[in-house]
């Protein structure tokens, strides 16, 4: 082999072993904070706590159980009676974005459950709303009835079963056209349901962001930043988020929509 | 020869005229204002101020000399001038008695446009109704930045005047002096190629044009004067809402006043504001015009009127600290600071407090906060927080101590935990961190209930979960079916492909059929019929050009009529075809036709030319049925 190729060829595995190790280097460095997180927690350090996991998440480390134990620490903030505004939002953010990645952990659900309905007794005391949850418009109640990948299904069901009501219609024998007769309507109703739920399901999915309050509450403002009167949004809330501009997002919770400071709200991954 | 004598009575009167002049003179001088006139200095630049000053004094009876004037050489232009005073002057001869002189005394400013020995004057004064006159005085004009800069005062070329007490003139204060004996020192990076005002203008300059949100910002405002002594008479400082400021300049001290070139001139600088600012977010940031109202000398035309000057404002560039190597817990700090703490005492009861001290120290804005390492069961109190901030080589600098108070609930050997602050050195471009170990304090158990029990509370999240030490699987998410296109194209293409493929099969289908009847249709058959008739006529073929003609003309009355004629008897198809509406002539034509083919197939000598015409008239008859349009259906 020529002098030169060897060169190079050496040249290239050199840079491929650097590679490597700085890759390791870098996963060992967000295992390892994670690590002195989940000490920090242990040891009731939870400012220590929420700093460590907030810069694994600022890292953009995306791991549910990172989130869930960011929302602990958030947790153990208002439990050691240092609580900050907004932690709990904070914390809920925390348990949402677990579920998000891991839809299933029941644990989780649970922290969440338990984060809202503190809030919601929090507000009770003080006279206001205990709903958390707001119904969302009937477009998008119809939508969330199921997941995407179920409209799916049904709209590949209705497409195949009004194939074969069209086949089956010109066939010579009565009894196949009076099944394709029947089949035909069927499909067809099916296939233009489900197309559309899952086509709403999955503009949705591109369209919106989700997040959490992360404020004791969120006041609903129009374009130009003036106070609505509308119902604040409280803490710990799941909400829509549609459009950002500048300092101030859109949100949609329920029925209401309106504009509110992007720093009220945890923006939720994808 | 003998010479003559001047005759002695001529002699007398010379003499007495000579007395009498001498007396006259005397007594013309003796009731003449005293005068002098000096001028300072006695060397300057092309375009610098001089002054020239005249005293003009008489007695005391004496109304005051007035309408001083003096006359200017070509070359030397009046600045300002006269600024006339009152002047009182005292004299004690050897003894005799005091003699108390007073009149007035004038001052000119000058200033040459180009270099040159100049004799200016002489100055002069009117009294009792005429003009005196006194000395001219004489000055050394040399080239812009040719005149030697001397430490000493024009009044003292030999520095003497340190050690002599120098007589000030009564009525005549150094302070008004409209332009300083003692030139300021030199700054040339005050220089300015042009003044954007008259006499008197700010400006402002900052040692930075770009900076980190925190970084320190010095700003600096000056006040340039070409002359006199302007007072500032109202006062609107610089707006810079988005810094957070700290003036740099001690209270009640003046800074030392410097010169600069503007332009042609030497102007002198006075440092009004030295502020250190802190951008407090991103963006283009604005420092806005500082504005004062002058009033004073040589700047305003009459009482009550003021000159008002702006600065120039100024724009930051500031953005956020690298992102690159920011470390964990970074809160905005930016200078260069250390931390030191001490903690008292080490050992308290549980529900009871230590006092921990924490110094920061370093250059830049000292944050006002510090992350303390709060856990559960120690609880941190607000401090108390002094400070000592100053002013070291234009960086603020300074050292600010925390107080806290923390109490400690649960008994045992409580690890306090460290402090530690990230801070970006905008000096060196890289974060670092100040940190300081607190140590540990030990905590007997108290008899006393703590302060805030928190066992007796309700804990609305005891059921949740504890702390998850590894990091678990991750559920894979594949991309949603709806996310590809093969998907709307599959569930779209079953139905729509089976519409096509039935409707391309009827289509087909048709296209067939349509094909097939129109190779069966009677005028096709009759056409094809006739080409063999002409063809069979050319070669002189009866039978079969009668063959051709008898199954067009039958393929005619079918297709025009609907009238299958060969089951008609020859004889009988007239009738039948007027009974279709198909005019004589016409239908006569088709049976003669028809009886002429019957008579030549079994004639083979048959000549052409009949057969020709034969094939002729069959082709008129073919045209004449299909005009017919004879009523269709008939069997």
């Amino acid at each position: 082999m020529k002098r030169g190729v060897r060169v190079w060829m050496l040249g290239v595995v050199a840079l491929a072993a650097c590679a490597s190790f700085t890759r390791a280097v870098r996963a060992e460095s967000d295992a390892e904070m994670f690590a002195r997180g989940v000490s920090a927690l242990r040891e009731g350090a939870y400012d220590k706590a929420i700093t460590l996991f907030e810069g694994l998440a600022d890292r953009g480390f995306a791991h549910p159980d990172a989130a869930y134990n960011r929302g602990l620490s958030y947790l153990a903030r208002v439990r050691a009676h240092a609580e900050q505004p907004g932690d709990l939002g904070r914390a809920a953010a925390g348990f949402e974005e677990t579920l998000a990645q891991r839809p299933r952990d029941r644990d989780a659900e649970h922290a969440l459950e338990q984060v809202r309905a503190e809030v919601a007794r929090r507000s009770a005391m003080r006279g206001g709303s205990t709903q958390m949850q707001a119904r969302p418009p009937i477009a998008q109640a119809l939508v969330g009835l199921a997941p995407e990948s179920v409209w799916a299904a049904g709209a590949a069901v209705g497409s195949l079963v009004l194939t074969v009501g069209l086949l089956l219609r010109r066939k010579a024998t009565p009894a196949h056209r009076l099944a394709g007769l029947i089949a035909v309507p069927l499909g067809a109703i099916a296939l233009i349901l489900f197309a559309a739920l899952a086509g709403g399901a999955r503009h949705l999915r591109h369209t919106t962001s989700q997040g959490v309050v992360s404020v004791p509450e969120a006041r609903l403002l129009d374009e130009r930043g003036l106070t609505r009167n509308a119902e604040p949004v409280p803490e710990a809330a799941k909400v829509d988020v549609i459009e950002r501009r500048g300092a101030l997002v859109l949100i949609r919770h329920g029925t209401a929509e309106g504009w509110t400071l992007a720093s009220n709200v945890r923006l939720l991954p994808r | 020869m003998t010479p003559r004598r001047l005759p002695a009575h001529l002699l007398i009167a010379a003499l007495g005229c000579v007395a009498a002049l001498c007396v006259t003179l005397s007594a013309w001088a003796q009731n003449a204002p005293r005068m002098r006139a000096s001028i300072q200095p006695t060397q300057a630049e092309v375009g610098e101020a001089f002054i020239v000053q005249m005293t003009a004094l008489a007695s005391q009876r004496d109304p005051p000399p007035s309408n001083p004037k003096v006359k200017l050489p070509a070359g030397v232009v009046l600045r300002a001038g006269p600024q006339i005073g009152p002047h009182v002057e005292a004299s004690m001869p050897m003894g005799g008695q005091p003699t108390i002189r007073s009149g007035i005394s004038v001052t000119w400013q000058l200033q040459a446009q180009r270099p040159g020995r100049f004799r200016i004057g002489p100055p002069s004064v009117e009294f009792r109704g005429r003009r005196y006159e006194t000395n001219v005085v004489e000055i050394d004009i040399v080239p812009k930045g040719q005149k030697p800069q001397r430490g000493n005062s024009p009044f003292d070329p030999f520095n003497l005047l340190p050690q002599l007490p120098f007589p000030s003139m009564p009525g005549f204060d150094d302070d008004d002096w409209p332009f300083s004996p003692k030139e300021p020192p030199r700054d040339p990076a005050l220089s300015l190629p042009a003044a954007p005002a008259a006499s008197v203008f700010l400006r402002s300059i900052v040692d930075k044009t770009r900076a980190v949100v925190g970084e320190q910002v010095t700003l600096s405002i000056y006040q340039y004067t070409r002359s006199g002594a302007p007072d500032a008479v109202d006062v609107h400082e610089a707006t810079t809402s988005d810094f957070f400021q700290r003036s740099m300049l001690t209270p009640g001290t003046d800074p030392e006043p410097r010169s600069a070139q503007v332009g042609e001139h030497t102007w002198r600088v006075e440092l009004l504001r030295r502020i250190a600012l802190f951008p407090l977010k991103t963006g283009r940031l604005e420092i806005g015009p500082m504005r004062v109202s002058f009033a004073g000398f040589g700047l305003t035309r009459g009482r009550g009127t003021t000159a008002v000057r702006e600065s120039n404002p100024l724009e930051i560039d500031v953005e956020e600290p690298p992102l690159n190597g920011r470390p964990v817990g970074y809160r905005g700090d930016v200078g260069n600071f250390s931390l030191g703490a001490q903690v008292e005492p080490r050992t308290a009861d549980a529900g009871g407090a230590v006092a921990v001290t924490v110094h920061l120290t370093g250059t830049g804005n000292l944050p006002q906060s510090l992350p303390v390492p709060a856990r559960t069961g120690v609880e941190w109190l607000d401090p108390e927080t002094r400070e000592k901030i100053e002013v070291r080589n234009d960086r603020i600098v300074g050292t600010r101590t925390f107080t806290y108070v923390v109490r400690l609930q649960q008994p045992g050997e409580i690890d306090l935990g460290e402090i530690v602050l990230p801070f970006f050195d905008p000096e060196n471009k890289s974060y670092s961190t100040a940190r300081t170990l607190l140590g540990s304090v030990k905590v007997r158990p108290g008899s006393a209930a703590p302060a805030s029990s928190s066992s007796a509370e309700r804990d609305p999240f005891e059921s949740v979960a504890t702390v998850r030490t590894t990091l678990g699987p991750v559920p894979a998410r594949g991309t949603p079916w709806t996310d590809h296109r093969w998907f709307w194209i599959l569930i779209a293409a079953g139905p729509i492909g089976v519409l096509v493929a039935g409707g391309l099969s009827s289509a087909t289908r048709g296209v067939v059929s349509r094909l097939r009847s129109r190779q069966d249709s009677p005028a096709r058959l009759a056409a094809l019929a006739m080409g063999s008739a002409r063809k069979a006529a050319k070669e002189g073929n009866a039978a079969e050009t009668a063959v051709g003609i008898e199954r067009a003309v039958h393929a005619w009355i079918e297709g025009h009529t609907g009238l299958r004629s060969r089951g008609v008897l020859r004889s009988e198809l007239a009738g039948r075809l007027r009974e279709l509406d198909i005019d004589d002539e016409t239908a006569e034509r088709a049976a003669t036709v028809l009886g002429e083919c019957e008579g030549i197939r079994f004639d083979p000598e048959t000549s052409r030319e009949r057969l020709s015409t034969l094939t002729r008239t069959a082709e008129e008859l073919g045209k004449k049925l299909g005009r017919a349009r004879g009523t269709k259906g008939a069997k």
